[in-house]
């Protein structure tokens, strides 16, 4: 505490500066939170998913979620890196690169909102979710924190995700007995903490 | 990187992976030495991780133009067909003329233009019938003959004719602009690419903003289906705010117990343009409000697929520019399933070549009409322009080949000498012979119209000072007014 009052801007490096994950990074937090990730070492490179692929170019499209494979073993073409890491500035394939961009621009934050491979993952994570249906709101909450984030809600957190819980339910209709049964309901809460600014920015 | 002397920026700059320790608004206008003007520029090159584009950017000089629309025909485009009219392939037509350029072809022989000119407008310019809509907008046109490419390849030819260079990897033409003037709109981007699903050879790497950061590269929008990735909403309205206005409060509260993070809190920012975009961006695209007038100057009323889509994105190109977008590109629909690039006729060029005009004629015409008629070509500079041009003699009787020697591009706009033709090639077309011009001087010509010097435009790279023309490029004073 001391060294904050003393140099509050870390000029001095008293504690490492924050900063936001790499793009590869960013993916495989998400397949580790939902559950999806294979961490096993090894095998065959993977396609990374295309919207267009282009057979005569070769690029080739993969299934969305890569198969759940750590982005390392992603399939890098010259022409086109993955279009979900670019997105997180992976850099150009065809040229060197000494220090990746941070970038911070809105495609981020539509990516993150609306990619079919964010709302995958979502439903992925809500799924294993739903295998134990007797939690409570709170404990089920507490746990997608320290899957998450690893660390556990504040109580005023905790309020705000229930408040969350209740809001979606009456949107989707879903009466209070069934609320841990329902998948949209835990699939958009899932998709909302993949959301956080804390999900890619670490300290 | 540290041009800037401020003690605080050198040590920001210091230590790799240090990235945005807390400073205040009111802390960043206190780095007085650059004072208020200033501050979006140093930000910029302090911390990349910043959000939207620079809106308070200041040119080198007063420009000429605010926005720039370049018509990109690829596969390049027969200069000698549409152009550059060559009477003395007439007289050689069907002769021999030279060597096989592999076994297995018919022995080469020159080829007339297959199609008549005319003289136009009261520059009396010679246009071939292949352009009848362009043609009548000779007046407004600098037409300049002696353009000359170093690469007889689509790849290299395209992304020379973007970024300068023969490798990918560098930043494009529009993210050059982007970068050092900003966008007149900060709820969409600087630099769109108008296409219909057909990216010219050399790839997206057109298109990048290479080593500048990744808010100059170009938006791709497609003519038909879901025309931009990730903008469609993967909610109902009602479900996304309610996600929205949890996910405020908890980055808030995130960002506070940070002290503020510049970072945190331009990503939090993203999450309201992003939601804006999602309906702001349709709206600019949807074209419900434009009259069936323009609709039809603009030839939507085909029933040519292409030419539709063609129609659409030139008038999409209009509706961009005025809602303050800096640089547009359109780009042409392949015909025919080539994937060389639209205009790469090396065989059937009667067909493919008028096909291809066709498609793409009208509509830059309109483009053309529509901004004078609204007086904004003025404060518009419209480019049409190819990778390089076509050889004047063939393998095959009808088509031709790959020639980076000649080949003809035009400019309309505020500053540009309407009614012009520039440079010349030989009496056969195979070679720009007088006021040879390069892509680097099409390039310096283009950033002196915008206000930029183009050898003061530059970005410090791998340890030097890039620019987009490198040591090359001149302004060709002589086409501008």
């Amino acid at each position: 505490m001391k060294a904050i009052k003393l140099d509050p801007k870390n000029r001095m490096l008293h504690h490492y500066p924050l900063r936001r994950l790499r793009a590869e990074a960013i993916r495989d937090s998400i397949l580790a939170t939902s559950g999806r990730l294979q961490a096993n070492f090894f095998g065959p490179s993977i396609q990374p998913f295309r919207k267009n692929p282009n057979d005569y170019r070769k690029l080739m499209s993969g299934p969305l979620d890569g198969e759940g494979r750590r982005s390392l073993y992603l399939k890098v073409t010259r022409m086109e890196g993955p279009q979900f890491l670019e997105l997180f500035d992976f850099p150009l394939p065809s040229v060197t690169r000494g220090r990746r961009d941070t970038t911070n621009v809105a495609s981020q934050a539509l990516a993150l909102l609306n990619d079919d491979f964010v709302i995958g993952q979502a439903e992925f994570w809500a799924d294993r979710l739903l295998n134990f249906p007797n939690q409570t709101v709170e404990q089920r909450v507490e746990k997608m924190f320290r899957t998450a984030l690893g660390r556990s809600p504040k109580d005023s957190e905790l309020v705000r995700f229930k408040y969350l819980v209740v809001q979606l339910g009456d949107l989707h209709g879903i009466t209070q007995e069934d609320l841990l049964k329902s998948r949209e309901v835990w699939k958009d809460l899932a998709h909302s903490i993949f959301n956080l600014k804390e999900m890619i920015y670490i300290q | 990187m540290s041009k800037n002397k401020n003690p605080k920026e050198i040590l920001k700059t210091a230590c790799p992976g240090f990235m945005g320790s807390p400073l205040s608004r009111r802390e960043m206008l206190k780095q007085g030495a650059n004072g208020f003007g200033l501050l979006a520029l140093s930000s910029l090159m302090a911390d990349k991780a910043y959000a939207g584009l620079v809106s308070s950017a200041t040119p080198h000089f007063p420009p000429k133009i605010k926005n720039v629309i370049l018509c990109y025909m690829p596969g390049g485009v027969s200069h000698m067909d549409t152009f550059d009219p060559k009477p003395k392939l007439d007289e050689l037509h069907g002769k021999p003329s030279g060597p096989m350029w592999q076994s297995g072809d018919r022995p080469r022989t020159w080829l007339k233009c297959p199609w008549t000119f005319k003289r136009f407008g009261q520059a009396g310019i010679s246009v071939s019938e292949l352009l009848p809509h362009i043609s009548t907008c000779v007046d407004d046109l600098a037409i300049v003959r002696s353009m000359v490419s170093g690469f007889p390849l689509h790849p290299r030819g395209n992304i020379l004719f973007h970024t300068g260079r023969n490798v990918g990897g560098h930043p494009s033409l529009g993210s050059w602009i982007t970068y050092a003037l900003g966008s007149e709109n900060n709820n969409l981007p600087g630099y769109v690419l108008l296409h219909t699903g057909d990216i010219p050879p050399g790839g997206l790497e057109n298109f990048s903003n290479g080593f500048l950061p990744a808010t100059h590269q170009a938006l791709p929008v497609k003519a038909d289906g879901v025309p931009i990735d990730n903008l469609t909403p993967a909610d109902d309205q009602l479900q996304q705010q309610m996600k929205l206005d949890l996910l405020l409060k908890q980055d808030r509260e995130f960002s506070s117990e940070l002290g503020g993070n510049d970072a945190v809190e331009s990503a939090i920012s993203n999450y309201e343009m992003a939601y804006r975009m999602q309906s702001l961006v349709p709206d600019v695209l949807d074209l419900a409000k434009e009259s069936e007038a323009t609709k039809r100057l603009y030839g939507l009323d085909t029933s040519n697929k292409e030419k539709r889509q063609y129609s659409l994105q030139c008038l999409r190109a209009r509706r961009l520019i005025e809602e303050g977008v800096r640089f547009v590109e359109i780009t042409c629909p392949v015909l025919f399933g080539q994937n060389n690039g639209t205009w790469d006729q090396h065989s059937d060029l009667t067909r493919g070549h008028e096909a291809n005009a066709q498609v793409t004629d009208q509509a830059v015409a309109a483009l053309i009409k529509d901004l004078k008629s609204r007086g904004m070509l003025d404060e518009t500079l419209l480019i049409w322009g190819t990778e390089f041009g076509r050889t004047p003699d063939s393998s095959n009787g009808d088509g031709r080949d790959h020639l980076e020697t000649a080949f003809t591009i035009f400019m309309a706009g505020g500053g540009v000498k309407g009614g012009t033709v520039f440079g010349a090639t030989d009496e056969i077309g195979k070679k720009s012979v007088e006021n040879i011009t390069t892509v680097h001087d099409l390039h310096a010509t283009i950033l002196h119209l915008v206000g930029l010097d183009h050898q003061k435009l530059i970005y410090r790279f791998g340890g030097r000072d890039v620019s987009l023309t490198d040591v090359h490029g001149r302004v060709v004073h002589e086409i501008l007014t």
